[in-house]
């Protein structure tokens, strides 16, 4: 019942959807992961694709005109001969233009040949060519391996240049051209190229479906498998002569062919399983989003991003991680390094071969790098899904962190801590009573009385992280007035604020700081006169606040306090990289500026 | 106007009478120093407004203004140092909200706003029915203006913006900042004349003055005094119904 023309059908016919559906991964943009060498790999994969066709024309239609099935043959044959060259071209990447030159040259003598053929002295003018592309391209590929020995390049390559020798010696059996006639034990050698060129085609995991293309196969060729056994058993028992259409037969026989398919499905989702496990070895991926979610406490945000990043490396198998800013890469889900090829990213991190984006909003974002796995296993389509997921948790975990830490922050700004152990109605009572106390004529100690109540209800606010400018600028000029009762004439005070920006929502106590810390360097620690200039301009984009004072010796030598700190962090936290606080210092002025950029709401623009 | 000042602090009845010494209207019929006094001053007297602190041994100030006997109503103004309690007091039924210490300016304002409202007491009397009608629809909502807080009537409000965690309450003069979220602002205001028309935006729909369609899926809202939203198709579909255009 096995023929070899029936094997040379099916062959050829596998080949030509095998690499029909590779061209169509490869130019659907999905399964495509880089840019470099795809038509390369298109043009080798469409060559196989006219070789198995024309083969199968040849071997389905031998009625036709002898002198079509030369052209056909001529045709076939040529594409054949070229096949190797792009292999090679492909293998070695334009890394030997010597040798990728001499093979397309090769190519070019057979092609000529095979097509010289047609007119006549056909058997020797095609054994003559088939050596020539033998021998050449054994030689060719053996020179190949030896120089990427010699250089130390990758294993993949020397594995791809091997691929291709063997490729070119399963040319020696086509000696008699097409043949329907019986090869029996070439047949193997005859089919062979197909899986070798696949080899050489896939050398370099171009594709991030790559997993998806072998799952596909590995279907195919059960599916294949139990059709024949299925086809071979009808046919089997249509040849015991039982056969009658008995309703109890037909009903059995319909059932048995059901439970086939059943059990067809379920041997598909065992091979699955198995390649998961097996072959793709993705067991630990599987499940790291859930781990990562069910991660231990963690206070700070970079912990808790070295901690992630060392648990998706352990799941990976791969010793390296990182964790960097992502400035200019704006990535919006794992990729693989080799697609960024000629970004400097890749330039400073030369091991990374994944980089997931952890995108944090507020336009910053993170990107994990991962190096080379355990054992050369590659990075899937699969695995990046994985690690997509995985990057989804991490941000939100991350996005939780920084609400926590933002309101750790405003509490510490606020004295929201000192709450807990002043009693705010002892306080404010005590401050009403002092006001009582004073006499109305003290009007300087009243004011001071009504500051002080002020500044400190401010500070002592629970619950809102953003307040309106003309809240903050309120206790700024109350707390300038303390500070000038305390200091007196020496503190020339100038503010100016821009009346758009009033309303405009600001991290509370983000202002206050910067006044507090330019009184204390500024003027505080000398005994000369000192000023605080106060400007805040509302920009197209930003509001900016530049707080300026005169500044000493003493004060150039001190650094920035804990209070800047925090408003730093909070501006970070809130407003990511479009937001700062620059402290310079302008010869006799020390000046802290401090940006943040105004959603101006398109919704509402009041006449 | 008589006035009835009730705290239990001496030095703060004295803050108080000190500054009221400047309002030549005012006259201080008495002054209480516990919640009981309060009450019984508060029949004997029958004043017209009463400053009332919060935090008093025995009865509190929201317990005073919930048990006044019945026909007395006077304009309450709560008086107290922490401003813990605001919202409270106006859902208590007080007209306005001070801190200690108190300053001139701020006394002014309230005054103004005591004389205004005098006439008017069974109106502004009560406790909690006072914010809302009949079907428990609310009527009025708390605004804050810098450190001072507002009974602000629905129908003034233009509409509810957010801009980050702030929530403008915006009438034809002026802005206030909510106490809540506009989420829930939302919830308690639903089923009444105002209507989400952004994720950040609820308008009255009383002050819809123009619709016009910007693209097929934006509208543009125009509100008296010229407030102008963008709407959704849907959203702005959902206005239409309500005003039946």
């Amino acid at each position: 019942m096995v023929s070899p023309p029936l094997i040379n059908l099916l062959g050829h016919a596998a080949g030509a959807i095998v690499f029909a559906i590779f061209l169509c991964l490869l130019f659907s943009g999905r399964g495509w992961s880089g840019g470099h060498g795809r038509y390369l790999s298109g043009l080798a994969a469409s060559l196989s694709l006219l070789w198995n066709l024309g083969s199968l024309i040849v071997l389905a239609r031998p009625e036709l005109p002898a002198g079509v099935i030369g052209i056909v043959i001529a045709v076939s044959f040529s594409v054949l001969s070229l096949l190797p060259a792009v292999l090679l071209h492909i293998s070695l990447e334009d890394r030997q233009p010597a040798l990728v030159l001499a093979g397309y040259l090769l190519s070019a003598a057979a092609i000529a040949m095979h097509f010289w053929e047609i007119r006549g002295n056909g058997p020797a003018l095609h054994q003559a060519a088939i050596l020539i592309v033998t021998v050449g391209f054994l030689a060719l590929a053996v020179i190949a391996a030896a120089r990427l020995a010699l250089r130390g390049s990758g294993r993949a390559r020397m594995v791809a240049s091997m691929c291709l020798a063997l490729f070119a010696m399963s040319f020696l059996h086509f000696g008699t051209g097409h043949a329907s006639q019986a090869w029996s034990s070439e047949l193997i050698v005859h089919h062979a190229g197909i899986p070798l060129a696949l080899l050489v085609l896939l050398q370099d995991y171009r594709f991030v479906l790559l997993d998806a293309f072998i799952r596909f196969l590995a279907n195919a060729l059960l599916a294949a498998v139990l059709a024949w056994i299925a086809i071979g058993a009808a046919v089997r028992f249509a040849a015991s002569g039982n056969i009658s259409r008995r309703p109890l037969q037909e009903a059995l026989l319909f059932i048995a062919a059901c439970f086939f398919l059943v059990f067809f499905a379920w041997l598909r989702n065992r091979l699955q399983a198995w390649l998961t496990s097996t072959v793709f070895r993705q067991g630990a991926l599987a499940t790291l989003a859930a781990r990562i979610k069910e991660s231990p406490g963690f206070a700070d945000e970079l912990e808790y991003l070295d901690w992630a990043a060392a648990t998706a490396a352990t799941a990976l198998r791969t010793p390296d991680s990182a964790v960097i800013a992502d400035r200019d890469l704006s990535l919006h889900a794992p990729v693989l390094a080799s697609t960024l090829r000629d970004h400097h990213t890749i330039a400073e991190w030369p091991w990374a071969e994944a980089l997931v984006p952890i995108r944090l909003g507020q336009g910053a974002s993170r990107l994990m790098l991962f190096g080379h796995r355990h054992g050369g296993q590659r990075y899937l389509g699969e695995d990046l899904d994985a690690l997509a997921k995985a990057a989804a948790e991490i941000a939100e975990k991350v996005g939780s962190l920084r609400r926590e830490e933002m309101n750790r922050l405003v509490a510490q700004a606020e004295l929201v801590a000192l709450q807990s152990q002043i009693n705010p109605h002892f306080l404010f009572n005590s401050l009403n009573a002092l006001y009582g106390a004073i006499p109305r004529s003290a009007e300087v100690a009243r004011r001071m009385a009504l500051n002080l109540a002020q500044t400190f209800r401010y500070l002592l606010q629970t619950g809102r992280s953003f307040v309106p400018l003309c809240e903050e600028m309120e206790i700024v000029r109350a707390y300038l007035e303390i500070e000038q009762c305390r200091i007196g004439s020496r503190l020339a005070v100038e503010i100016f604020v821009d009346d758009a920006a009033l309303e405009i929502p600001i991290p509370v106590l983000c202002v206050q700081p910067l006044v507090e810390n330019a009184v204390k360097h500024g003027v505080a620690q000398t005994a000369g006169p000192g000023y605080v200039r106060i400007r805040i301009e509302c920009r197209a984009e930003a509001l900016r606040v530049v707080v300026e004072n005169s500044a000493t010796a003493a004060s150039r030598s001190s650094g920035a306090g804990l209070g800047l700190d925090n408003v730093r962090r909070r501006l970070e936290i809130c407003y990511g990289a479009a937001s700062g606080l620059r402290l310079s210092l302008d010869g006799e002025t020390a000046v802290a500026e401090l940006s943040i950029p105004v959603v101006k709401s398109v919704e509402m623009t009041a006449r | 106007m008589r006035t009835l000042i009730v705290d239990d602090e001496p030095i703060a009845r004295q803050v108080l009478r000190e500054e009221l010494a400047a309002f030549s209207d005012i006259e201080i019929t008495g002054e209480a120093e516990n919640g009981h006094e309060a009450l019984a001053q508060i029949e004997r007297l029958q004043p017209e407004l009463v400053l009332l602190d919060i935090q008093m041994p025995g009865l509190s100030g929201f317990d005073v203004i919930r048990q006044l006997p019945a026909g007395a109503l006077p304009v309450i103004v709560i008086v107290t140092a922490y401003d813990q309690h605001a919202i409270g007091a106006f859902e208590a039924g007080a007209v306005d909200y001070l801190l200690k210490p108190v300053t001139h300016e701020r006394l002014e304002r309230t005054l103004a706003r005591a004389r205004a409202l005098r006439g008017q007491i069974p109106e502004i009397a009560g406790s909690l029915e006072r914010l809302s009608d009949a079907a428990g629809k609310a009527r009025k909502v708390a605004g804050r203006s810098g450190e001072e807080f507002h009974l602000i009537d629905l129908d003034d409000v233009l509409a509810f913006q957010a801009d980050r965690e702030i929530v403008w309450i915006i009438t034809a003069k002026k802005r206030y900042m909510a106490t809540h979220p506009l989420r829930e602002i939302d919830e308690r205001l639903r089923g009444t004349i105002f209507q989400r028309v952004h994720r950040n935006a609820l308008v009255n729909v009383n002050h819809v003055r123009k619709m016009t369609p910007l693209t097929s899926q934006r509208w543009l809202l125009t509100l008296s005094g010229g407030l102008e939203f963008i709407a959704s198709k849907r959203l702005a579909r959902n206005v239409r119904q309500m005003l039946q255009w």
